[in-house]
């Protein structure tokens, strides 16, 4: 009952190594029968995503299984492929896990879609029939504590690009963004981003203005808006309640006395412009009036890293939690395994007692009932106090990770295969 | 004595509430507003209780400025409750709870007011006066915390920090527009207060109005939030500006409530 994690990431190794071993949701299904069959495999989860693959796999020969699995997908030889491959086995293999789904691993640290990922692996092999006891519950308790990580500390939180940052402070802000209008001066990829970002939290209108009209028109209808003429910027400013500046003039196009005047029309409510433009769009003496809110690029990537900084700051709050949950994972699973030889301990030592009590009591006719009983309850508590220490060490063999050896060991003192097939 | 004790009771349940809103604020750990509303609604249950003993005790509530304190502190945190319950707004705890615990503290320390009923001061129109003047002084010191609220979060955005602070906060343009209503609702209370005081005033001393400091900064008082809600409604002063109104208008309140309550002024509103 070996539980093993073999796989690659963006860590150790490069994108052209990494799409050979990606598993597109038709090969998923394939793949996880592929390793299923193998000899000496019990259980099996793939777990896929642009910066990873991981196979998780149970079973006396999961180790060697896997990774002639994942070997044989790529197309790779195994010495091309294997200095990217990583292999953990047990406790380690739980605990890399749950980094993972705590975001500790990713390229973004506390980024959220793995979690996600992480739950849809579990799906995509318990529909096929790959995931057993032991990977169900290790990847329901990865989402756990993956949840866990993200509500007890910072890791999850912040800005994690530039279009989230500027979400947030729409939020701050305005508080709701549910009915707020967007207005787009130029275009480009990262005003588009963003402002899928804030359409997301709730922004409706969006208002797209171009010096090419056309420009315009096309990334309205993109983003489900409406493209208004070039001369008509300030006007629309003044219905709008956030700002993106992304054309490309050579000069600012928005300044402050047209704003001073525009927020003068819309008495006052609060302005949110953000100019992601280079050089600028919007003229930096604009976030001195009152209620305009005024972020550049600069100050936009100069939130998001501070915030991936804090993020790295929480990792160890996160370790704690990720050896917490694996010692408990890792005590459920040794009693699991501990189990059958626990029983079978029990069973043996117990038909010692039961034969040789009733030798002796065959012998001693001449005691009482009760003397009889007394005999009997001797014999049982003897056998419980000596099974006692056994059965504890067996099932807190997870420390220190010779849980397997003290299992090897009792089966091997107590002779406990003997006449049986050996337990795989 | 047993309203001493459960105004007691009430100060600590406040204590904590505020303590466990000052935390959600600035602590990295998930807030938990849920605990500052229990402990809120819970030191108001035991607050009621404790005005009722003192008034069941023989202690008038409105006779002298720090008992009325008690009663203000109540109003206030059930104010808050309200504002929080309907508008959801529990980070203006950290603000709210430090005046309720002042104010509590007044009550309890405060010298006494006039043992005795003194004979002017009987007569429901002047408890109504007290009381809608009191509303309307919560209502403003309510719409103060939100000011505070908005220059705390207008500072951080101008300066392009966000801190944790920043997104524990309610955004700019919540804590201006509940501010604003908060003066609108509490305005006209406050209005109506002070008429009935006038017409009480001509009923037992004959004259409209006795000329005396706390008087005169009553009105003072009135103006300042009268002009808040004109540059509001008609110039649209918002945010910055009309927040430091606010914040005027805050220490007109605390020199009419409590600092003309206080000193030796002759006048009418002297019960000693």
């Amino acid at each position: 009952m070996h539980l093993v994690g073999v796989g690659l990431s963006h860590k150790t190794a490069p994108v052209e190594v990494r799409e050979r071993l990606s598993f597109g949701p038709g090969s998923l299904g394939e793949g996880l029968a592929d390793l299923h069959r193998r000899p000496g495999v019990q259980e099996v989860v793939l777990l896929c995503t642009c910066n990873r693959t991981e196979a998780y796999a149970v079973g006396a020969e999961a180790e060697p299984a896997a990774t002639t699995f994942l070997i044989a997908h790529s197309g790779l030889a195994a010495d091309a492929l294997s200095p990217h491959l990583y292999l953990r086995t047990n406790q380690e293999a739980v605990a890399h896990l749950f980094r993972v789904a705590a975001g500790v691993d990713s390229m973004v640290v506390g980024e959220s879609e793995i979690l996600g990922q992480v739950k849809r692996a579990l799906e995509a092999a318990l529909a096929q029939g790959g995931a057993g006891p032991v990977l169900d519950r290790l990847f329901r308790t990865a989402a756990a504590v993956g949840k866990r990580a993200r509500t007890e500390t910072g890791i999850g939180r912040g800005a994690f690009s530039v279009g989230h940052c500027a979400a947030e402070l729409a939020r701050s802000i305005f508080g709701d963004l549910n009915g707020r209008r967007l207005l787009i001066l130029g275009a480009g990829e990262t005003a588009e981003l963003t402002a899928r970002h804030l359409v997301t939290g709730g922004a409706t209108s969006v208002f797209v203005a171009n010096r090419t009209h056309t420009r315009a028109v096309e990334l309205a209808e993109q983003l489900g808006g409406r493209a208004v003429h070039y001369d008509e910027l300030l006007s629309a400013m003044e219905k709008c309640d956030i700002v993106i500046g992304a054309t490309a003039a050579p000069h600012a196009v928005v300044t402050r006395d047209s704003v001073a005047q525009v927020m003068r029309v819309r008495r006052n409510r609060p302005l949110f412009c953000i100019d992601i433009a280079v050089p600028r769009d919007i003229e930096p003496a604009v976030g001195t009036l009152n209620n305009v809110y005024l972020y550049d690029i600069d100050d936009l990537s100069a939130v998001v890293a501070e915030d991936a900084q804090q993020r790295s700051r929480e990792a160890e709050k996160v370790e704690a939690i990720v050896l917490e949950a694996t010692a408990k994972f890792s005590a459920w699973h040794q009693s699991l395994r501990a189990a059958p030889t626990i029983a079978a301990l029990r069973q043996k030592l117990e038909g010692i007692r039961a034969g040789e009590t009733e030798r002796a009591l065959r012998r001693l006719e001449h005691l009482s009932a009760q003397d009889r009983e007394a005999v009997v309850n001797l014999t049982t508590s003897l056998l419980n106090k000596i099974l006692h220490s056994p059965t504890v060490e067996l099932k807190n063999g997870l420390s220190a990770g010779d849980g397997e050896v003290r299992i090897e060991t009792v089966r091997r003192l107590f002779g406990l295969d003997e006449g049986e097939t050996e337990e795989t | 004595m047993a309203w001493e004790a459960l105004l007691g009771l009430a100060f600590v349940a406040y204590a904590g509430a505020g303590g466990v809103a000052l935390r959600n604020l600035l602590s990295d750990r998930p807030p938990r507003a849920g605990l500052v509303r229990g402990l809120g609604w819970s030191g108001l249950g035991l607050h009621l209780l404790g005005l009722v003993a003192q008034v069941a005790a023989g202690r008038l509530l409105f006779g002298g400025v720090f008992e009325t304190m008690g009663v203000t502190a109540w109003l206030l945190v059930a104010t808050y409750l309200l504002v929080d319950w309907r508008w959801g707004f529990p980070s203006l705890g950290a603000f709210v709870f430090p005046l309720v615990l002042a104010l509590l503290l007044g009550a309890l320390v405060g010298p006494q007011g006039p043992v005795e009923r003194v004979r002017s001061l009987n007569g429901l129109w002047l408890g109504i006066h007290v009381s809608l003047v009191l509303l309307g002084y919560v209502a403003f010191l309510l719409a103060f915390c939100c000011a505070l609220v908005y220059l705390a979060q207008n500072r951080l955005l101008k300066a392009k920090r966000l801190t944790t602070l920043s997104r524990h906060l309610p955004s700019v343009q919540t804590a201006d527009e509940t501010a604003y209503r908060l003066v609108a609702l509490g305005f006209p209370v406050f209005t109506l207060g002070l008429l009935i005081g006038v017409v009480w005033a001509s009923l037992t001393r004959g004259q409209y109005f006795g000329g005396d400091a706390k008087e005169a900064w009553s009105w003072l008082t009135w103006a300042v939030f009268a002009a808040y809600l004109h540059m509001r409604l008609a110039t649209g002063w918002k945010g910055r500006r009309s927040a430091m109104l606010l914040l005027v208008g805050f220490a007109c309140v605390v020199i009419t409530y409590l600092v003309m309550g206080v000193l030796p002024i002759p006048g009418w509103h002297r019960f000693a």
